[in-house]
């Protein structure tokens, strides 16, 4: 009988097809054999791609994560802390003028793979880079007060700015244009460098499989040591469930994803798996477009200010974990102050100032939030209903999202947050300034404010500016700060050494050990 | 030979066709690579600076025209959001997807063939409603909830099969495919099973079959010669017509049990906006569905003289 063959013929089939998926040559075996989870190898699981590890380009936290153990730079921040410590500089002074920033070098530092020793030509070199028009790096905008770097000598550099920045040191952190890339490998390397990355720090890239997985080893002369865990493989797990029963049955230490569901992390931690909570100064808040009906009437946007519950909000949308927060500068930068106009939950103080806005018989706004904020913003409309607001909700992907804010298509009231650099001018200029893009919702335009704060050296005096700009921000009110939202990271008991504060993405990875 | 050369001459319009609707439809999502890439960093400078680095700031024609001038060249690009040759990630996706359809067809025929004809020649008694609850419950379960579910007994109660991953030795490969071909061979071993209960049904009361019962022949050879044989091409239909939604099955599949494959290769670049990625993808998976539903209906030929004759 003739059909009986098909089944047959679709077993040979199906030996053909395992033949090929794990033959030499195809994508699987040319993955490295998979690494098991010992003492010196950390596996770490999550749910977003790698797509470059050249740091004038690594956006997200996974690539961070990468990029910042490849890569020094000139400074970087000091454990747990948001004080800058020497990384590749020694030591550093600043003219009084503020234009000329002057950094000593290491001597002892060397290139990965064969490209020499590290000098000041290199950080030259490196900056020199990003700020090309031809590199193309969206990064180099940030750095757009920097005149040139000067070499004075093999290991000392000299930063000629523009004009005076008094939060430049941030920006010399290893994120965003702050890692100093070896500039001729880059050069050489063209578009491979993406993936052949060569850098100083503590960590060499080895190998990668696009979309799975990518491994770095140490680095055994890095001038700070070898360190303690030899390999990190990050494996790209799409499906958070999927990271949670893989971290389970023991094929990854670390979950680099924050779990959404509170049972589940409280599952994990009884199982004898920790959490980590890692603050990252990211804020949540609630902005406003100020040009706009209705939030162009200040007395509306006190309304809502005054509906909204911030601890019922983090209890209800996110599971309990943050912390109140009142201050348009987030917890942890420099020169926070909470004495700032409040706004406490008041409904009927809302009720009143909706009704003195024009509105007594309560309004309708539309409220557009990224996926990520969509039981937030179902929260703030069950708690904005009572005070006479009803609120339309739309929840879209975050490219979608961010495609209609930069094309002005309605985005004008939204939950949003971000990780910046700690110094307030680089998060306040992102969000209240015409440059600012992705955070900029409000349209509430802050620049002349922000211009003499950046320029003023004096610490003190740079305080009292920043102060006077939160209690202006609070009194205009074009954004109502919700919460400081901590990021949840849940890995294996032997793991040790997980930060409680990063201020940027990504993990020092050569501060974690297995016990 | 002419039906052959005319289903394959519909092959390239098709992919054209599939191609030009991609493109346009990605590029009408608001958001694009640039933004994508960038996230909460975006700002006007940073986007435009990499859409120039991305080449998705030249008009729609040029990047067609060049996207077109490529594939003729065998080019698919280079991944946006991966930074790797789009071939290189299809070819290195395509077995894992080949396999799990495959694997999740054998699986359906296993569960769905068996159950059909028990149920058929059993009509009416308790096996019949069991196979048809049966059969329901494969198609109305999603495939990510048995997946997760077989990930739970099998994976982590009693650790038989990985979580993740496709192995790297055949050995392992085949472990590894083992829940996501069921997971999503379920799906399909319920509407195979429907339809091979249906179509035996219907056979057994034609004329050859009270004629071959007549000569004498035993129950079991009117079945399994004569029955079975003439049932079998609408059960290869629906097995031919459901290929493509073995495929989209693939998708969850390959993320819930985070397998490299074709599907969580175009899912993830839809959510990049990594045109180039999402084009290759269409046009591999066109091909392979017209490919598939050709060599369908070349095995309808093998089960049917009469459809080789005309």
């Amino acid at each position: 009988m003739r059909s009986a063959a098909s089944p047959a013929r679709l077993a040979i089939l199906a030996a053909l097809a395992v033949g090929v998926a794990a033959a030499p040559g195809s994508g699987v075996a040319q993955a490295a054999s998979a690494p098991t989870s010992t003492k010196d190898t950390l596996i770490v699981a999550g749910a977003v791609n790698q797509g470059t590890l050249d740091p004038h380009f690594a956006i997200t936290t996974q690539e961070v994560l990468f990029t910042r153990n490849i890569h020094n730079a000139l400074v970087k921040f000091k454990p747990n802390t948001i004080e800058l410590e020497p990384d590749l500089a020694t030591a550093w002074t600043v003219s009084k003028d503020g234009l000329e920033y002057t950094f000593k070098l290491r001597r002892d530092v060397e290139w990965q793979k064969g490209y020499g020793h590290f000098t000041a030509a290199d950080v030259k070199a490196s900056f020199d880079r990003l700020l090309d028009p031809a590199t193309k790096s969206p990064f180099a905008g940030s750095l757009r007060m920097l005149k040139e770097a000067q070499v004075v000598d093999d290991y000392t550099v000299k930063l000629l700015l523009k004009e005076p920045y008094a939060g430049l040191l941030y920006l010399l952190t290893p994120y965003r244009a702050g890692p100093i890339v070896n500039a001729r490998a880059a050069r050489e390397k063209g578009a491979g460098f993406a993936w052949d990355p060569v850098g100083t720090g503590p960590y060499v890239f080895e190998s990668r499989i696009p979309n799975r997985e990518a491994v770095m080893r140490a680095n055994e002369k890095y001038f700070g040591g070898a360190p303690p865990i030899k390999k990190v493989v990050f494996k790209t797990v799409t499906d958070v469930n999927a990271e949670v029963l893989g971290l389970e049955n023991g094929e990854y230490d670390l979950i680099y994803t924050q779990i959404r569901e509170q049972a589940v992390v409280d599952r994990l931690k009884r199982s004898g798996f920790k959490e980590a909570l890692v603050r990252r100064n990211l804020p949540q808040v609630l902005m406003m477009n100020v040009t706009v009906k209705p939030f162009d009437s200040l007395k509306v946007r006190q309304a809502i200010a005054h509906a909204v519950d911030r601890q019922q909000l983090i209890d209800l949308a996110y599971s309990g974990v943050g912390e109140p927060w009142f201050s348009p500068i987030p917890k942890g930068y420099p020169y926070v102050t909470e004495s700032v106009p409040r706004y406490e939950h008041d409904l009927p103080k809302a009720r009143q100032l909706l009704a003195e806005a024009g509105y007594p018989q309560g309004l309708e706004v539309t409220m557009v939030n990224y996926d990520e904020n969509k039981l937030g913003g179902e929260v703030l409309a069950e708690q904005l209903k009572p005070a006479g607001i009803t609120v339309k909700l739309e929840v879209l992907d975050q490219p979608t999202w961010l495609g209609r804010l930069f094309r002005n298509q309605g985005i004008h009231f939204a939950i949003h947050c971000c990780v910046r650099q700690p110094d307030p001018d680089i998060w306040l200029s992102d969000a209240f300034t015409p440059t600012g893009g992705a955070l900029g919702i409000t349209k509430y335009n802050l620049e002349a404010d922000l211009i003499p704060a950046r320029r003023e050296l004096d610490p003190k005096k740079r305080e009292q500016l920043y102060v006077e700009i939160q209690r202006k921000l609070m009194r205009d009110l074009p954004m109502i700060p919700l919460m400081m939202r901590p990021e949840s990271m849940v890995h294996s008991s032997k793991l040790q050494g997980m930060p409680t504060l990063e201020p940027i993405w990504g993990l020092d990875a050569t501060r974690l050990t297995f016990n | 030979m002419r039906h052959l050369s005319r289903r394959l001459g519909q092959i390239v319009p098709t992919m054209f066709g599939a191609l030009v609707l991609v493109f346009l439809v990605m590029r009408v999502l608001p958001g694009d690579p640039a933004i994508s890439l960038l996230g909460t960093a975006a700002t006007p400078e940073a986007v435009t600076a990499l859409r120039r680095e991305l080449g998705v700031d030249r008009s729609l024609p040029i990047q067609f025209a060049a996207y077109l001038a490529g594939v003729v060249r065998l080019d698919l690009g280079q991944s946006l959001a991966l930074r790797a040759p789009v071939a290189r990630l299809v070819a290195d996706a395509v077995p894992h997807t080949l396999l799990l359809t495959l694997g999740g067809t054998l699986v359906a025929v296993a569960i769905g063939v068996p159950l059909g004809i028990a149920a058929a020649l059993r009509r009416g008694t308790w096996l019949d409603y069991a196979a048809s609850t049966g059969a329901l419950l494969g198609v109305s379960v999603p495939v990510f909830v048995w997946g997760l579910l077989l990930l739970l007994a099998f994976s982590l109660h009693w650790r038989v099969f990985p979580t993740a991953g496709a192995g790297t030795t055949p050995a392992a490969a085949l472990r590894a495919l083992v829940l996501p071909a069921i997971a999503t061979g379920f799906f399909l071993a319920g509407v195979v099973s429907r339809i091979t209960r249906a179509s035996v049904l219907s056979m057994l009361g034609q004329d050859y079959a009270r004629t071959a019962r007549a000569k004498g022949l035993a129950e079991r050879v009117v079945v399994g010669r004569h029955v079975l044989r003439n049932a079998l091409i609408p059960i290869l239909t629906v097995i031919g017509l459901n290929i493509g939604t073995l495929l989209s099955g693939a998708v969850v599949a390959e993320t819930v049990f985070t397998r490299p494959g074709i599907g969580r290769l175009a899912l993830e670049a839809i959510l990049a906006r990594d045109y180039p990625v999402i084009q290759g993808v269409v046009l591999i998976s066109s091909f392979a569905v017209l490919l598939l539903n050709l060599l369908i209906d070349l095995l309808y030929g093998l089960a049917d003289p009469r459809v080789r004759a005309t």
